[in-house]
């Protein structure tokens, strides 16, 4: 995970970045999904809580998950069917909170 | 730390329209102290650990905001910047274990659990990764999909061996 921050903290340049999160950039939309999707699998509250769901979840916890919500209706319905395994992990843990 | 806080309180679904809309001032008003900040020389270790401060409460707070992602990246990329800043100008860290690989350490008990990912999620999210990599042309892009197709492999190692990887170092 260290690695892929690093991928957009310093190796980016700063023209890169721009382009990585321009709203036109629809590829750079698929990748943060899939980025935001693959941290939310790998955090240590999703998977303290795949193990023991708590009654007292802090709803906040997972809160950085509807990113993947407001990126994916902003791609163009074409593109939305590329989207459908993050929106799942969304959807997934949407309904476990 | 006001706009943190106030979106921290925000999210208790009980908030007044007044919470919300003061978390988004403090973050405005936060957001141009910042710019203009960094628009001239740090001058002394305290405003350089304090614009890491702001950057780092910045950050937070993006994870708690729904249209924030891009934000939240921007601000990750503040903290690197400042921070090499401070570093190649001999200023001292306050937040010691920032840069250290003392942090894997540290987040050890929390990786301490056996890896409950499932074989089908792998699997799912290897497929997914291989069906956007044509849309991934510039070099960036490319070099990003590469990261999250590491991260999936370690997932894919994990649920076939059921055994705890330390997949931060990834």
């Amino acid at each position: 995970m260290m690695k892929v921050y690093g991928e957009f903290s310093y190796r980016m340049t700063q023209e890169d970045f721009q382009s990585f999160i321009s709203t036109e950039n629809n590829a750079g939309k698929l990748l943060q999904c899939h980025f935001v999707a693959l941290q939310t699998l790998l955090s240590p509250v999703t998977q303290k809580e795949n193990q023991k769901i708590t009654p007292n979840s802090r709803k906040n916890d997972h809160r950085s998950i509807t990113w993947i919500d407001s990126l994916h209706n902003s791609l163009p319905p074409h593109m939305r069917l590329y989207n459908e395994w993050p929106l799942s992990i969304f959807e997934a843990t949407r309904n476990r909170q | 730390m006001l706009a943190l806080s106030a979106s921290e309180l925000s999210g208790g679904g009980t908030a007044g329209i007044e919470l919300v809309c003061s978390a988004m001032s403090h973050r405005v008003k936060a957001i141009q102290l910042l710019n203009q900040a960094l628009s001239r020389p740090i001058l002394s270790f305290e405003e350089g650990n304090a614009m890491l401060a702001t950057c780092y409460n910045l950050s937070f707070q993006s994870a708690l905001l729904q249209d924030a992602f891009s934000e939240y990246m921007t601000f990750i990329r503040g903290i690197v910047l400042v921070s090499v800043h401070l570093g190649t100008n001999h200023m001292r860290f306050m937040f010691k274990n920032m840069m250290e690989d003392k942090q894997l350490e540290i987040m050890g008990p929390y990786l301490d659990l056996q890896a409950v990912i499932g074989r089908d999620v792998a699997a799912a999210a290897f497929l997914s990764m291989n069906t956007i990599l044509p849309f991934c042309r510039q070099q960036f892009e490319l070099s990003f999909h590469e990261r999250l197709l590491g991260l999936v492999r370690g997932l894919s190692s994990s649920a076939r061996e059921g055994k705890t990887i330390c997949l931060l170092s990834d």
